[in-house]
């Protein structure tokens, strides 16, 4: 005991240097944390709460709308992820051949509606995709398609947030992937220049493979990031209509702060934590050393 | 040395600062009070100056303050969205505030002992003006919590809004006074006349009326017209899926489709949509009680609305069988848990200057009906809106609680309710089906069922 | 692959890269197109690619309702006291982290990187029950504390300090420097482009923050922006030249942050590695 407290009083400094960060840090998000796995196992009422066991897991296990909120999480990240990935690798490719000066200022528009906020960028978006008068059904109708309720309908619902996402998205992964594709050495492009390869396969051959740690962690950050959307679904359908947009987020969110049943929602929060834990586990495992940026 | 005799000034003034306030503060009384918008019309207020929600609580602080030099009113003008979220946030936090419109009232309050009991407070001359169901909203376990106040809400889910100028267009008659009652065979006669193709493309551009399956509140009317009701007779099970209530979302889709009286995409529209057909006299009926009359003289002030027009009240559709239907409630001001004997009678005092005869009769500003019998009596006699006033009250007096009494908690139901007016409206499920899934979902999320 | 040659493949490319990034800015080009529009002719059709007869009328109507001006004073408030206090608190850890040996540092470490690891979504609810104990909530405090918890600031200024030589903080010591004055004049100093990093992603993001202010705050004049304008939008269903106004007013000052601090977005996302 007296050795330990003998190197904590050598190393004063570094405690007194660590302890105003960590008094944020364990008041407003470990012990949070630990709170909302409590609160799970609660009937949170501010009269006096109680301990229920595993019935608000009971509970939402069997809401119909909190497994249709998780197929449209699933359904969501299966969208954006490919297409904000596929959209951020073309591009890349397609700045890479050019000066750096260019380079920067197309990843600049690129990354520009990222410093929007997404209420923003949603409320445009619920403009662009109002039925009489938005700019989509306008240019529907140049090609004599008739207009669509986009948001209103059950089918495009989901769809459009994840158009809306994509479109305006992808900005960061592009800026990752082209950084990524400088560090490949030139001389292994100088090489299969050599041997005569088309630019598409030395893309295919070598730049894809060599960006793979890269790809990985956009693939599970994205999908992370994914089962954490509210924003969109709250400013633009709250969730609807008939479930179509609901997403576990949303779903927490109007349990806890509409309904005021903190011990389902904190259930539906330590369910949410379990699967990005799982997906962090996934990255640790492939990816191992390899995320030091 | 000027420094210093300069800081002992400053002392001697923050001492004094923080001191004296405290010494008369003791007895002083501090009221919090908090209600959502109403843009009453104070007694002072200067002629021609806009009403804003400012108005009549700032005119009510001084009245009162006038009246008792020791208490300080503080209150706060809450909007109708974040209304329920802050009340309870103040809750859970342990400051609700002393006086409370009850616009989120919930049983759970008063039997958890959060509210004090009003029935000290009140006389039996009161008690015999008030409108029975307006004193009993708030009877919980043997005791009285609300102070009644206003009668009915802006009528929504109550009476309709006729735009006569279109019904004489089409050459159709208004239905007839007293009550401007009509049966659901002479209203759809009405609506297909008042419906019409304006371009020759076989789609009708003008309307009858519109629905919404965002609107909750006419919805139920036309499931209710029918008799058919949400809940059982003791409130423990949702029955709305009954053959009455299938016809009646029957009927609303029939509208839209069979009849074509109500413009498509119902499914992703709300109370404002709707508001905004019959404002843009793209409709002919909307819906709604006086107060919605006086929100069309209030957008043409605020510059939202081109200029007024005329607009009727009638009764919504009747079957014969059932007889009229209409929404019904009421609201008034309640009182949190007081720890303090003498603030406590104070804050009783004030619930009753606000809700005595002479002040709920500033409620006529907004065309709203009041809690007090008496008051109703001559309240609108001298106004233009009398007759729609009389078919209003009339209306309401034997009407509904759609969504059930105070004994149930109907938010988590809400949005599958709204979800079955989505389907059904874009036909993705029969009415049938769609109310028998929502019966289902509202069965579990309430009764556990 | 040699650069800067010009070849006519290059043109097309950068042609068709112009219309890509065209087509990522145009919702944010009508946002502003509708915003100097007259209200009236947003609801016509076909709509007018360029206001004919331009308006400021919108962004004065925008100013008449209510508690705009608190919106955006809070959001400057929030913004700036939560950038600086964390920058402050994560130099400190940061450093502390990357060149300092103590019992449990390996520990506190990963404490920290795991809880990255967190979704913000899982403490909501008990940090707004916390701030209800607290008599926190509809307060700047309740929007301020707990954009100070988040570990990722202190991961950031760990491995941005972990390149600082540690011979020149040696080389301080010995010149008798205390522990406090080597971090003031000697680390902060040298950790300015980490710092700018830091600061700037952290006032963007309370700046733009979104799902706490909306649960924490429940007065109209305690409101931020972003969460102003979502319930103004539900207030005023429709009226989007209104809408369009206030969403080109509150994204203006973050257009203007990014153009003059681009490099460090840039950088900021290859050094951070962060989300989306």
């Amino acid at each position: 005991m007296g050795k330990i407290w003998a190197r904590i009083k050598k190393d004063k400094w570094a405690y007194l240097f660590l302890l105003p960060s960590f008094i944020f840090f364990g008041t407003f998000f470990l012990f949070p944390v630990v709170w909302s796995i409590f609160l799970s196992f609660m009937d949170y009422q501010v009269w006096g709460s109680s301990f229920v066991g595993l019935d608000n897991y009971r509970e939402i296990l069997s809401d119909r709308i909190f497994w249709i909120s998780l197929r449209n999480n699933f359904f969501y990240a299966l969208g954006v992820v490919p297409l904000w990935l596929g959209k951020a690798l073309i591009i890349s490719a397609l700045i890479f051949p050019f000066r750096k000066s260019i380079q920067t200022f197309f990843k600049a528009v690129f990354y520009m509606p990222h410093v929007t906020s997404a209420v923003i960028i949603s409320m445009i978006w619920l403009w662009i995709y109002n039925p009489p008068f938005g700019l989509l059904n306008y240019i529907l109708s140049l090609f004599g398609r008739p207009g669509v309720a986009w948001l209103g309908n059950t089918k495009t619902a989901l769809p459009a947030i994840i158009a809306q996402t994509v479109v305006m998205g992808g900005g960061s992964s592009i800026v990752l992937i082209s950084a990524a594709m400088n560090g490949i050495p030139t001389h292994l492009y100088e090489a299969a220049e050599l041997d005569g390869a088309s630019k598409l396969v030395t893309w295919f051959r070598i730049t894809l493979p060599l960006l793979r740690p890269t790809i990985l962690y956009l693939v599970v950050m994205g999908t992370i990031s994914s089962f954490q959307v509210f924003t969109q679904v709250y400013t633009m359908t709250k969730g609807g209509p008939q479930f179509a947009t609901t997403t576990i987020v949303y779903l927490i969110f109007e349990k806890a702060f509409q309904n005021f049943r903190f011990g389902p929602a904190s259930a539906m929060a330590v369910v949410l934590f379990a699967i990005v834990f799982c997906f962090a586990i996934i990255q640790f495992k492939w990816l191992g050393e390899e995320i030091e940026y | 040395m000027k420094r210093r005799s300069l800081a002992s000034v400053l002392l001697v003034f923050l001492v004094l600062a923080v001191l004296v306030p405290q010494a008369s503060a003791a007895k002083k009384i501090t009221i919090t009070w908090w209600l959502n918008p109403w843009r009453i019309e104070p007694p002072d207020l200067p002629e021609g100056q806009a009403v804003t929600a400012e108005d009549y609580p700032q005119w009510v602080k001084r009245e009162f303050e006038k009246l008792y030099p020791n208490v300080e009113i503080k209150y706060e003008v809450v909007t109708n969205a974040g209304y329920q979220q802050k009340i309870a946030a103040a809750i859970l936090a342990g400051n609700p505030p002393d006086v409370l419109r009850d616009y989120a009232f919930k049983k759970e309050w008063a039997v958890h002992g959060l509210l004090e009991p009003i029935d000290d407070y009140v006389t039996p001359e009161d008690i015999a003006d008030w409108y029975p169901d307006a004193y009993g909203k708030g009877y919980i376990n043997g005791k009285h919590y609300l102070f009644p106040w206003s009668y009915g809400t802006n009528g929504m889910g109550s009476t309709m809004l006729l735009n006569p100028k279109i019904f004489a267009a089409r050459g159709v008659e208004l239905p007839a006074l007293p009550y401007r009652s009509w049966t659901l065979d002479e209203f759809l006669a009405a609506a297909k006349k008042l419906s019409w193709d304006d371009d020759g493309d076989g789609i009708n551009d003008h309307y009858a009326l519109s629905l919404g399956a965002q609107d909750g509140e006419n919805n139920p009317v036309w499931l209710y017209m029918r008799g058919a009701s949400m809940f059982n007779e003791d409130e423990t099970k949702i029955i709305i899926d009954s053959p009455e209530g299938i016809a009646g979302l029957q009927f609303m889709v029939d509208m839209i489709y069979e009849h074509q009286v109500a413009p498509m995409g119902a499914e992703g529209m709300g109370i404002y949509d709707i508001i905004n057909l019959f404002h843009s006299q793209k409709t002919a009926i909307g819906y709604g009680g006086p107060y919605e009359i006086g929100r069309i003289y209030r957008y043409v002030n605020e510059g939202r609305l081109e200029e007024p027009f005329e607009v009727k009240i009638a009764q919504f559709p009747h079957l014969p069988e059932v007889g009229p239907i209409a929404y019904h409630s009421s609201g008034g001001f309640m009182v949190f848990r007081q720890k303090d004997a003498e603030k406590k009678k104070m804050v009783m005092e004030f619930c009753n200057f606000l809700t005595n005869p002479e002040n709920t009769r500033l409620l006529k500003s907004l065309l709203y009906i009041t809690a007090r019998d008496s008051i109703n009596q001559d309240l609108y006699a001298d106004s233009i809106f009398a007759d729609d006033v009389s078919i209003y009250a009339n209306a309401i007096q034997n009407g509904k609680q759609y969504y059930g009494s105070l004994d149930v908690d109907f938010s988590e139901a809400r949005k599958f309710w709204q979800a079955a007016f989505e389907a059904a409206f874009t036909r993705d499920k029969t009415p049938a089906e769609a109310l028998t899934e929502f019966a289902r979902e509202a069965n579990r999320v309430l009764f556990k069922k | 692959m040699v650069k800067g040659k010009v070849t006519i493949g290059k043109v097309l490319i950068f042609i068709l890269l112009l219309v890509l990034g065209l087509a990522a800015i145009l919702p944010l080009y009508w946002m502003v197109a509708t915003a100097i529009q007259h209200p009236t002719l947003t609801m016509q059709f076909p709509p007018e690619w360029i206001p004919s007869n331009p308006t400021l009328n919108n962004f004065r109507s925008f100013f008449t309702r209510p508690h705009v001006w608190n919106w955006t004073l809070n959001s400057i408030v929030v913004a700036t006291s939560v950038t600086v206090l964390q920058v402050f608190l994560a130099a400190l850890a940061g450093y502390t982290f990357a060149k300092k040996r103590f019992f449990g540092d390996q520990f506190l470490f990963w404490l920290y990187v795991g809880s990255m690891m967190v979704p913000d979504q899982v403490t909501l609810i008990p940090l707004y029950l916390l701030m209800s104990k607290l008599g926190f909530l509809d307060s700047y405090k309740g929007l301020i504390l707990p954009g100070l918890a988040g570990p990722f600031g202190v991961f950031l200024m760990k491995q941005h300090m972990s390149t600082l030589p540690s011979e020149l903080l040696d080389a301080a010591r010995i010149d008798g420097c205390g522990e406090w004055g080597i971090f003031q004049r000697v680390v902060l100093p040298l950790s300015k482009p980490g710092i700018a990093v830091l600061a700037i992603f952290t006032f963007v993001g309370q700046w733009n923050a979104f799902i706490w202010p909306l649960i924490v705050t429940s007065s109209s004049a305690m409101r931020t922006l972003p969460v102003g304008l979502a319930l103004l939008q539900e207030e005023v269903p429709m009226q989007f030249a209104l809408l369009m106004a206030g969403a080109t007013y509150a994204a203006i000052p973050m257009v203007i942050v990014f153009l003059s601090f681009q490099r460090y977005f840039l950088e900021g996302v290859t050094v951070g590695a962060l989300k989306g």
